[in-house]
């Protein structure tokens, strides 16, 4: 199944979809709602994953390998058993790694250039 | 939180039936979560957002749905092709086979399409155009362009009529119309450059004008404008160039009778020998095309009947010894198609091709329907497996479709391609060996293309639908314990395989009869009794007149030309004719009368040939009975005839043809009138009955 991966960074840059799932996923598993609430929280509003869009972005991930399903449950008593729980594999970690490496690096050209224009001026 | 309960449940019920119209699979998968995270959003999403946030919600999932789909039918064509290609033997010859069907049916919709359905290009509302079925008189045309009520304008034009035009110190023989100023505004083309012709035109008297069709203008005026108001020397009279009718447009009649140059009716036998013996003035003459355009709401039957009684009342008021005749005598056609023909025709044309083509595809399609039904049965345990695991029976059916989809598309797009070569190379204009270029233009439009996807996209679903049907039914035991060999059921009746097979042999069995059928009629055709021994056959063909020299000096030239020809050590023997034999254009047939039993004249009518004494021996027509033409015969004055078998069979049906006398009109009749015509008729005397083909035909001396 590992063999056949294609190098993280192949499939950079990553839609802006994909990589708020992943970022979302970066501090353990998590259910489809807790990802969207997680995505509006941390974006304070802006980004909002509508359900149907979410499921398919999920769909895609699954079948690129970069998240999988976790086995673990909550208590019984705080569990919907139509819910499904989603972690991060090994691949989709380093995907994430080098997404947000690309970003840091864009960022830093980005103020490099500021600094550069402010000089100027 | 109540006034909330309304909206937000007829959004959460319109959410889930939209819910599940997902997919099958992305159903299976993930709707019960979507629908989860939607009922606990909902709420939320309602009090922040509002009715906007739950069209938001609810437009999210519809644009879902096709995405969604599509992504299903991208993975569909991806497996199809691995599978494709894992078999690329099936694959060649399942696309080979197709290819042929969806080409050969292509080819034939082409050819309805480019005969039947096409309209004349260049020509406004051409579905209002009526032409008249048999050409008709000048002095007839003017009768019927007199019921304006029926038609908003009428045209009369002679056609083919072949031009010698000068051009920079050759003559080119051009193709052109002799047409009544009403031509250019009843059929509604307004000229590319300079002007149409006008009702001053038409006076006799005035000087000589010509319109050329565009091509002309390129081909030999070099495009230039400047030529408009310049002398065109045409059968060596000037004639000044007014005009130059738009692209594409070849006169109202381009496949039959195609156009280059189209002169006014007042150019006068001058200019244009095909009007000499007073033929606007003669009524016995039928050769003018007539053409009307329907005023709206005048019904085809209406016109049709009006003309056909004003015709019989002609006949009538001067006594045309066909009046007694029963039939009809006006049949109107379609103007504006390129082919006219009566609408109770045109199934006759359009089911033989649709037959033909239909069944190719038939044959085609079967052939590839058995190959997969086969492979089909290889690949059960597979599908069986799939089956288990809870994939949808409608889902692998359309797994398979795509197979068989794509296998069409291909064909399809490599079938097209083949016919369009086909069809392009058959409408080049010279494509066909006759003395006039006929302009077909058969090559595939818009419409041969929408015909094509629909054949395609019926022959997948024709070849895939029933074995995917029968390979996924839902029989899964007998097909997982066998373990992936499978008998084939061997004696079954009316199993789906061998329907294919019977079907498959009674269409090839059909079109094979068909072909045979064709071909003997091709060799019929081909072989045809023509009376006359075509080796070492040579024919010049010359036209002093349209070459501006005069008629007296042209009969010296001729004379001169077949001395010196039969001067030469190569030539055995030559002869003179007016028009060759099977020639599609020359003279019409004429009337005659012979005498019958009781002193009773009775009415025949056949093809007149003038010629010189050696002809039918240059062509080696054997003489049956009596002698040849010899010099006394071709003296002024001189009366002698040489008549077909066939029509001495069908004039004296006792035989005898030797000494029998036929009357016939001379040369120019005077003006409208049939006992006019009558006082100036002369009585021939048959000298010999000739073996001439089998058309009706007579010899007369020059």
């Amino acid at each position: 199944m590992h063999q056949d991966q294609p190098s993280p960074e192949s499939l950079l840059p990553l839609k802006p979809n994909w990589f708020h799932v992943l970022l979302s996923l970066a501090d353990g598993e998590q259910h489809g709602y807790g990802i969207m609430q997680e995505v509006l929280d941390r974006t304070g509003g802006k980004v909002h994953l509508w359900p149907a869009t979410l499921y398919g972005t999920l769909k895609r991930l699954l079948d690129a390998e970069l998240i999988e399903e976790s086995a673990l449950r909550p208590a019984p008593e705080a569990d919907d058993a139509r819910r499904r729980y989603y972690k991060l594999t090994q691949f989709g970690r380093r995907v994430l790694a080098a997404e947000s490496q690309r970003l840091e690096d864009l960022v830093r050209v980005i103020h490099s250039k500021r600094t550069l224009s402010e000089a100027e001026s | 939180m109540m006034p909330a309960a309304r909206p937000v449940a007829i959004g959460l019920r319109l959410y889930r039936a939209l819910a599940s119209a997902f997919p099958y699979e992305f159903r299976n998968a993930y709707a019960d979560e979507i629908l989860q995270v939607t009922e606990e959003a909902i709420e939320p999403i309602w009090r922040r957002h509002g009715i906007l946030g739950l069209a938001r919600l609810l437009l999210d999932i519809a644009l879902r749905i096709p995405v969604e789909y599509a992504t299903e039918f991208g993975a569909d064509i991806r497996y199809g092709l691995r599978m494709l290609r894992a078999s690329p033997g099936f694959t060649t010859v399942a696309l080979i086979s197709l290819t042929l069907g969806i080409g050969v049916a292509t080819a034939a919709y082409s050819e309805l399409n480019g005969f039947i359905f096409r309209d004349v290009p260049g020509v406004r509302h051409p579905d209002e155009l009526r032409l008249l079925k048999e050409p008709v008189s000048f002095p007839d045309y003017r009768s019927y362009r007199e019921r304006s009520d029926l038609f908003s304008g009428t045209l009369a034009y002679r056609a083919p009529v072949p031009f010698g035009v000068s051009l920079g110190g050759y003559t080119q023989r051009t193709w052109g119309h002799l047409v009544t100023s009403s031509y250019f505004p009843t059929l509604g083309v307004r000229p590319a450059l300079g002007r149409v012709l006008n009702a001053d035109d038409d006076k006799p008297g005035r000087a000589p004008v010509v319109l050329v069709s565009y091509r002309f203008w390129t081909n030999h005026l070099g495009s230039d404008a400047a030529a408009i108001g310049k002398p065109l020397i045409i059968n060596g009279q000037p004639c000044t160039l007014i005009g130059v009718t738009p692209e594409g447009f070849q006169g109202a009649s381009p496949m039959v009778y195609i156009a280059d140059l189209w002169l006014p009716l007042s150019v006068g036998p001058a200019v244009a020998p095909e009007l000499a013996d007073n033929l606007l003035e003669s009524r016995d003459t039928a050769v003018f095309q007539v053409e009307g355009r329907l005023r709206s709401g005048v019904s085809e039957a209406r016109a049709q009947a009006a003309l056909d009684a004003m015709k019989r009342q002609i006949e009538a008021e001067f006594s045309d010894p066909d009046r007694g005749l029963p039939g009809r005598r006006v049949v109107l056609l379609p103007g504006g198609k390129l082919l006219p023909i009566e609408k109770k025709d045109t199934p006759m044309f359009t089911t033989f091709f649709i037959v033909l083509g239909g069944m190719i595809l038939l044959i085609a399609s079967s052939n590839v329907a058995n190959m997969m039904l086969a492979r089909a049965l290889e690949r059960r345990k597979e599908i069986a497996v799939r089956l288990a695991l809870g994939a949808g029976r409608a889902r692998l059916v359309r797994q398979l479709l795509t197979e068989s989809l794509l296998i069409a598309a291909g064909a399809g797009v490599l079938g097209f391609a083949c016919a369009a070569w086909l069809m392009r190379a058959a409408s080049s204009e010279n494509a066909l060996p006759y003395p006039m270029p006929i302009s077909t233009n058969l090559a595939p439009d818009g419409r041969v293309l929408l015909f094509t996807l629909v054949l395609t996209a019926f022959a997948g679903l024709a070849f895939g639908l029933l074995p995917a049907l029968q390979a996924t039914r839902p029989d899964l035991t007998s097909a997982l314990k066998e373990g992936g060999i499978l008998r084939v059921p061997r004696f079954r009746r009316l199993s789906m395989r061998n329907l294919l097979m019977v079907g498959q042999m009674a269409a090839s069995l059909a079109l094979l009869l068909i072909t045979g059928f064709l071909v003997m009629g091709h060799r019929r055709i081909a072989n045809v009794e023509t009376g006359f021994d075509p080796r070492n056959l040579s024919l010049v063909s010359l036209d002093p007149l349209r070459d501006g020299v005069p008629g007296d000096r042209g009969a010296a030239f001729f004379q001169e030309l077949l001395a010196r020809t039969r001067g030469l050590p190569s030539v055995a023997v030559a002869g003179l004719a007016d028009t060759t034999p099977m020639s599609m254009i020359g003279k019409p047939s004429v009337p005659f009368t012979v005498e019958g039993g009781g002193g009773m004249k009775e009415l025949h009518s056949a093809r007149p040939f003038t010629v010189d004494r050696d002809y039918l021996e240059a062509l080696g027509v054997p003489i049956v009975v009596g002698r040849g033409f010899r010099k006394e015969d071709e003296a002024d004055g001189a009366t002698a005839v040489i008549v077909s078998e066939r029509l001495v069979r069908e004039c004296w049906p006792g035989g005898g043809a030797l000494g029998r006398r036929i009357e016939m009109g001379t040369a120019a009749p005077p003006p409208a009138s049939w006992e006019g015509a009558r006082t100036a008729s002369i009585w021939w005397e048959s000298l010999a009955c000739s073996r001439w083909w089998e058309w009706r035909g007579m010899s007369e001396t020059a």
